[in-house]
């Protein structure tokens, strides 16, 4: 915790950001009656040189109202040289329940919960239930956003149980974990809105970090972002996923990322 | 009573279009500054009944809506696709074409589909078009409506408007 309030203390106000960030959903919703289609590719170097772990995430997003949404996922990855393959499914709801909207500014607090499943065996000490463990996840996620300046903080409980496929959870590792997230970003283009079509770069830097408080170890990573956005309805994040800080057993942490997000709105 | 008002009050609303006919608003949204925020609220914003055009001002995160002839467009609607987008509305304006009016302070006048009530309005004739801003809770900022809630003193039920009650301020 006390690294978290580090990063708090300092975070750059002032700077032109927007919230759309690649690993941390932000407070906002889905716009109501919406179908967001996404996929995120991430290509993960495997610390034991065995080459690149490539997931891919496809999902969709469904606004059920202004202030609810949900997202299923699939979890597909190749281990390295093995042929891709479905390792699990994802289920992530989330419920905005405080909203106060200024000129240019906002502040959101959402409660959120995630499922994740996964089928292979269990490989490393950090938890993920996004692709590598079974388990739910529930916290708070809250964004203030100032102008063009948003903050994004997320705090979440995860717990891990056993994998499918007879793939159990070491008896004596921890199952639960905190997770923690961070960002920031900036507005680089345009300087001024004044078409739809214009396309918008956004840099953004994200922090994520997790703390097993039945041992004591944690990580903490940073992810730089490269955002564009076409016609003001295609998302595109070019990531790159780093290691800062670790004290427990991981496999993969430094990687590229690829995020590709539609919305299609007004379905119904 | 608010059950009474809620039945009783759209049956004189709905048989009387005594005010005039709205023309076109213009909205300031607020809780955003994205152009990715922005097209969500236009989009919600085409599927109002009646709107005809949508003219976006981005960078102020502020629409001009122009309507079909004899519409009959319910004003709730405008606030409520502006939520449903997940934004809200900080300014409502509208744009209604009337015939030789009275306007008087602290009067109610129909109009297709509801009841503006006159606030802080100098009484006054008017005709043509006339510029209405659109003060109830939901259609300015919750600090502005903070501030104009000790209204209610003089204008019972501006704090607690009826369902197409709305409290206007003549521009």
């Amino acid at each position: 915790m006390k690294y978290c309030l580090f990063w708090v203390l300092l975070l750059p106000l002032g700077a032109a950001t927007q919230e759309l960030f690649t690993l941390t959903d932000a407070a906002s919703n889905l716009p109501a009656h919406s179908l967001s289609v996404r996929t995120m590719s991430m290509g993960m170097k495997r610390l034991d040189g065995n080459g690149t772990n490539w997931h891919h995430i496809p999902d969709v997003g469904w606004g059920i109202s202004k202030k609810w949404m949900i997202r299923s996922s699939i979890f597909l990855a190749n281990r390295g040289a093995q042929p891709l393959k479905m390792e699990g499914v994802g289920l992530y709801t989330k419920y905005r329940f405080l909203s106060v909207d200024d000129e240019h500014k906002h502040f959101r607090i959402a409660a959120f919960a995630r499922l994740g499943t996964n089928n292979t065996p269990i490989h490393m000490q950090e938890l993920e239930i996004m692709g590598h463990n079974t388990g739910w996840e529930t916290g708070l996620v809250a964004t203030q956003l100032v102008q063009k300046t948003a903050v994004n903080a997320a705090v979440s409980w995860e717990r891990v149980t056993n994998n499918f496929n007879g793939n159990k959870f070491p008896g004596n590792a921890p199952r639960d974990g905190i997770n923690y997230t961070l960002a920031w970003g900036r507005l680089m283009y345009p300087k001024k809105y004044t078409s739809f079509k214009q396309v918008n770069l956004n840099t953004m830097v994200e922090l994520v970090g997790q703390y097993l408080p039945q041992t004591g170890e944690h990580f903490i990573d940073v992810l730089p972002t490269l955002q564009v956005i076409v016609n003001s309805q295609l998302k595109i994040d070019m990531a790159y996923r780093r290691q800062l800080t670790n004290s427990m057993f991981r496999t993969a942490p430094n990687g590229v990322m690829l995020k590709l997000e539609y919305t299609f709105f007004n379905i119904r | 009573m608010r059950i009474f008002l809620c039945i009783l009050l759209p049956l004189l609303w709905s048989s009387s279009n005594a005010f005039g006919q709205l023309q076109s608003a213009t909205l300031q949204a607020t809780g955003l500054t994205c152009s990715m925020c922005s097209k969500a609220t236009f989009k919600k914003l085409q599927a109002i009944e009646g709107v005809q055009k949508i003219t976006p001002d981005l960078d102020n995160t502020s629409f001009v809506l122009q309507f079909s002839p004899n519409n009959t467009t319910p004003i709730a609607s405008i606030q409520k696709q502006v939520e449903a987008a997940g934004f809200s509305v900080g300014k409502l304006v509208l744009n209604y074409k009337i015939p030789a009016t009275t306007i008087a302070n602290n009067t109610a006048v129909a109009f297709k589909g509801g009841q503006f009530i006159f606030i802080e309005t100098a009484s006054t004739k008017k005709e043509g078009i006339v510029q209405l801003q659109v003060v109830n809770k939901g259609f300015i900022t919750d600090k502005e409506f903070k501030k104009l809630q000790a209204l209610a003193t003089k204008y019972p039920g501006y704090d607690k408007a009826a369902p197409n009650q709305y409290f206007v301020k003549l521009l």
